[in-house]
This record gives C-alpha cells, sequence and structure tokens, in this order.
C-alpha cells in the first residue's frame, strides 16, 4: 500500500478528502472508490480513527480490534510442523484500554442517603477465664469479627477478662455485635462531636483562621 | 588526663551545688518550651503545607497504607484528600470545614462540617499546643532519622498514667509530622503512623487542583441530643481534665438499646459512656485493651459500658465509680 493511500485515507477521516484529479476524465469519486476498496487503505483507516477516539478521549474500553485473521494465522503456523507441541498465544495487544486514569473518585450515582457510617471494628476477641481456680487451658478465643469504620477499624486485642461461666458460640456472636455496636457508636459520635465542637469554639479561635469562609 | 579530673571535680562540685535542681528544671522547662514550639510548628505544617505524603497505619496487626495529599488553596481554605489504598475504596477529602467520606460504591458516604479530617490523626494536632497543656506535657528530645529525612523527636505525655502516651517525630525542616506511635503507659504500642515517602510541593498538589464537580454526599446528623438523660446511676469520677461534652438518653443506633450516653473529652481523647437497664443489656463484665478500649461492668442492677483511647484500667475505674443520683424527673 502506497503512503497517498494513507495519506487519503487520513484525509478521509479529517474530511479533508479530495480527489487527486478532478479535472481529468473519470470519474469525481474513483479515487475514493479506489481506496474504499482498498483492504489496508480501509485497515488504516480504522486505526486513524481509533487513535483519534483515544486521543479525543472517547474510546470504548472494550473497543474490537479485529486480530482473529493473525490469530489464526499463527495458529496454522503453529500448529503444523509438530503436532504435540503447545500452541503458544501471540502476545497480541488487544484491549485498547484507552482508561484516563481516574484522578478523583467520582461517587457514582449511587450516594444513598443512608447518614451512617460505613463502620468497622476488626474485633479479636479473647478471653480467658480469669478466674484462679481454672487452669489456662481453658481459655476460649473467639474469632475475629470484621466490619469498617473510618479510621476507628481498631483490632480490640488482647486481654478480655470475662469473670462468668463461658458463653455458648450464639452468644458470643451475639455478644460480639453489641460489642461492635458500642464501638461503631464511640466512632460516630466523635465525628458528630467534631461538629458541634466546630460551631462553639469557631468563635474563640480565631488566630488560626481569620475570616472563614461561610459559604463553601 | 587533668582534664577529665578537673571535669570530673568539676562535676562534683556541681552536683554538691544548688545550682543543680535548677538547672535541670531549667533544662525540663526548656525541653518544655521547645516540645511545645514543636508542636505548634507541626500544627502549623498540617494546616499550611502543600505536600503529598504515603503513609502505612498499623494498628495491632493490621497495617493500612493511605496516600495523603494536603495543600492550602488560599490563606483560609486548605484541602486534604486521604486515600486508603487496601481493601474497600475509602476517601477522604476536606474543603476548609467541609469533611466529606466516601466509601466504595458511595452507599455510605456523608458530610461532617469538620475542619479536621477524622481517622488518621487526633484532630488536636491541627491545633495549638495550649488547648490540651494541662493534661498533657510534651519534650523534645533529640532526634533521628525518619522517612529519609531529619526528624525532631517528641513525647507526648498524660500528667497522669490514666491515658495513652503519643511519640512524635517531626521533619526538621518544615515541622511535619512523619511519624507516630500511640503507647499505653507501660510502653506497648498500640498504633503506629508512619510516613514513607514525604514531598512538599510548593503548590497544591496536583489531585487537589481539579476538583470539579465531585458529588457531595449527605451531612451526618446525630439524634437528638436534647432528650434528659433517664437513668439513676450516673459517672460520679473522670480522669483529671475529662469534661462531659454530651449527656443524653437515646436508643442506640443498631439495637435500639434504650441508652444514657455521655461523651467526655479532654482536648485530645474522646471517652463514651453507655449506661442501660441490666435486664436489657446481657454482656458479661469484661474489658478490650486497643486502640479503643472497652470496659463492660454491672453496677446496681445497670449496665455500665465505656469506651475510648485509654488505657482498660482507667475505663474500669469510670465505670466502677458510678454512682446513683436523683434524676430530676425521678424514673
Amino acid at each position: 500500500m502506497s503512503d497517498r493511500f494513507k495519506q487519503q485515507a487520513s484525509a478521509l477521516l479529517d474530511n479533508h478528502f479530495r480527489d487527486s484529479d478532478v479535472d481529468a476524465e473519470r470519474p469525481f469519486d474513483a479515487d475514493l472508490s479506489a481506496l474504499l476498496d482498498d483492504q489496508h487503505a480501509q485497515a488504516a483507516w480504522s486505526r486513524y480513527a481509533l487513535v483519534g477516539h483515544i486521543m479525543r478521549g472517547d474510546a470504548q474500553a472494550h473497543q474490537q480490534i479485529d486480530i482473529s485473521v493473525r490469530v489464526a494465522e499463527q495458529i496454522q503456523q503453529e500448529a503444523q510442523p509438530t503436532n504435540n507441541k503447545v500452541v503458544q498465544p501471540s502476545a497480541t495487544q488487544g484491549g485498547a484500554q484507552a482508561r484516563a486514569a481516574s484522578r478523583w473518585l467520582k461517587p457514582a450515582g449511587s450516594i444513598a442517603i443512608a447518614a451512617s457510617v460505613a463502620l468497622v471494628a476488626v474485633l479479636s476477641i479473647q478471653q480467658p477465664v480469669l478466674d484462679d481456680t481454672q487452669p489456662a487451658m481453658e481459655t476460649q478465643v473467639a474469632p475475629a469479627l470484621i466490619t469498617n469504620p473510618f479510621g476507628g477499624r481498631n483490632p480490640v486485642s488482647y486481654n478480655t477478662v470475662i469473670e462468668q461461666p463461658t458463653p455458648t458460640e450464639a452468644e458470643i456472636a451475639q455478644q460480639r455485635q453489641l460489642l461492635q455496636t458500642y464501638m461503631i457508636d464511640h466512632q460516630r459520635q466523635i465525628q458528630l462531636s467534631l461538629q458541634t465542637n466546630e460551631q462553639t469554639t469557631e468563635s474563640t479561635v480565631e488566630t488560626v483562621k481569620e475570616s472563614p469562609e461561610q459559604n463553601d | 588526663m587533668t582534664k577529665y579530673i578537673a571535669a570530673i571535680a568539676m562535676w562534683f562540685a556541681a552536683v554538691a551545688s544548688f545550682a543543680v535542681p535548677a538547672q535541670t528544671d531549667e533544662r525540663a522547662e526548656l525541653a518544655a518550651n521547645l516540645g511545645q514550639q514543636w508542636f505548634n510548628r507541626m500544627a502549623d505544617a498540617l494546616r499550611h503545607l502543600d505536600f503529598e505524603a504515603t503513609l502505612v497505619q498499623a494498628q495491632g496487626h493490621r497495617v493500612q497504607p493511605l496516600v495523603w495529599f494536603h495543600g492550602s488553596y488560599d490563606h483560609d481554605t486548605d484541602l486534604e484528600l486521604l486515600i486508603y489504598l487496601n481493601g474497600a475504596d475509602m476517601r477522604v477529602l476536606r474543603i476548609g470545614e467541609q469533611s466529606y467520606y466516601y466509601s466504595a460504591g458511595g452507599a455510605h458516604a456523608y458530610t461532617l462540617q469538620s475542619d479536621v479530617t477524622f481517622g488518621l490523626i487526633p484532630p488536636a494536632f491541627y491545633n495549638d499546643f495550649s488547648n490540651i497543656s494541662q493534661h498533657y506535657q510534651i519534650i523534645a528530645s533529640g532526634g533521628m532519622r525518619v522517612t529519609g529525612r531529619n526528624a525532631q523527636y517528641l513525647r507526648l505525655i498524660s500528667r497522669d498514667n490514666h491515658r495513652y502516651h503519643y511519640d512524635l517525630w517531626l521533619d526538621r525542616e518544615t515541622g511535619m509530622l512523619l511519624k507516630l506511635q500511640m503507647m499505653t503507659p507501660q510502653g506497648e504500642v498500640l498504633e503506629q503512623l508512619q510516613l514513607t515517602s514525604f514531598a512538599v510541593t510548593n503548590e497544591l498538589p496536583e489531585p487537589l487542583i481539579d476538583l470539579g464537580n465531585f458529588q457531595q454526599p449527605p451531612r451526618m446528623y446525630g439524634s437528638d441530643d436534647s432528650v434528659p438523660i433517664k437513668f439513676a446511676l450516673q459517672p460520679d469520677w473522670l480522669p483529671d481534665g475529662f469534661k462531659q461534652r454530651v449527656a443524653t438518653h437515646r436508643a442506640l443506633h443498631d439495637t435500639r438499646l434504650p441508652t444514657d450516653y455521655y461523651l467526655f473529652s479532654d482536648g485530645l481523647t474522646e471517652i463514651s459512656m453507655y449506661i442501660t437497664d441490666g435486664q436489657l443489656q446481657n454482656l458479661p463484665s469484661l474489658a478490650l485493651q486497643g486502640p479503643d478500649s472497652m470496659v463492660n461492668l454491672r453496677v446496681n442492677g445497670y449496665v455500665v459500658t465505656v469506651v475510648g483511647k485509654v488505657p482498660t484500667e482507667t475505663l474500669r475505674l469510670i465505670a466502677e465509680r458510678t454512682a446513683i443520683k436523683a434524676t430530676k424527673d425521678g424514673e
């Protein structure tokens, strides 16, 4: 394929396509149809179009690039000489994943009106029975429990002291849930207190911020 | 040799004279003053420095890597962005006095009207040391290399043993916090923060420049604080400096347990106290020690649950030293 075809394909893409010799006897769109008939020119056109899409940022993640022909060729080439050879997939770049790296989180439409906190406390609870009469062997380790608060994911470790008969598993599960409720509520209350704190101290702490923007 | 003898003789002379206590006092005072200066420099850096940093936060066996961007937009407004890198995508964006908390999918996003970002470092670190100087002292002593930089070492110690202590390492050049350890009075480290990279950008870091039209999640509101407490059992003792910030009766969020709730703060540390009818809450008496400690105790037919970043021993004392008092509207 000639450079001329490439140029023309490019020109066609940019809407600048002109027939090279309009004044000649041939029909007006002779070059165009020649171009359209040429497979290489078609391929070039689709590559240019893809490049254009990527550069404008509107390429789709699953843009299809037809590699079937080359894959088929490759398979034929490799499969025929030795039958027991495993077909190596050729490392053809498949996905034009032109994902503009999202620099900032878009809390996509799914903001629920739940004004609650996704709070998680990792509680790993050890429950040694601190009764002197009982041997240390009977310590029971409850499995960890997982939730999720901001900054509050504190593994509550060690030193659980239970001064009562060992509860059943269902009870433990229920208790852990309750423990977690307290931990989460504590985190939530602190965060809320940051707000009220703001209102009360704003007038006194004027040295730090001279004129806070009220409407921002 | 004679030099050494002379030095030793002079040292003994110094020990013998009364100048010494005065001198050590002076030195301690100097260290404290220096400590305060450094602390305030840190508070200033956290507000005004343009930086980008990566860090890890370790609590017990859990380690969480984060990236941290901060910059000031103008003299009044500073911007901050925290991104948690492990697990669910959680981010905190703060613009001046609004902080937005996002978690993966946005299902639990919320907004707080607060000029500090919750979850990374104590909010008190953003403010002048004088706010907490009554119950904590800070001592500057030596330094070492942290995050590849020269660091000043500070000890933030409570004046009694009812609170946790903090060790801080600040960048000598900018005053920025490079490393933090929270530990029990016995020295067991419970929580750590360590910057792994730190760069001053001298302008707003790139991720903060074009925030565009991000979505503002709904504002978080507390439950009505105006309902007075109902139960006769009330707190009667707190470590020095803890002041009551909230006292209200409400149903606990998830369990709907009717509870008297108290929040206390000494400016750096918060303690929550929950008092419930002993019939309704079936937790055994227990104590959990960790970054957030918790004590659950049965007292006079009530259950007292206390939670906070203090040693369990403190919480136990608070829970034990409750007293039956007459409430205003009887029972």
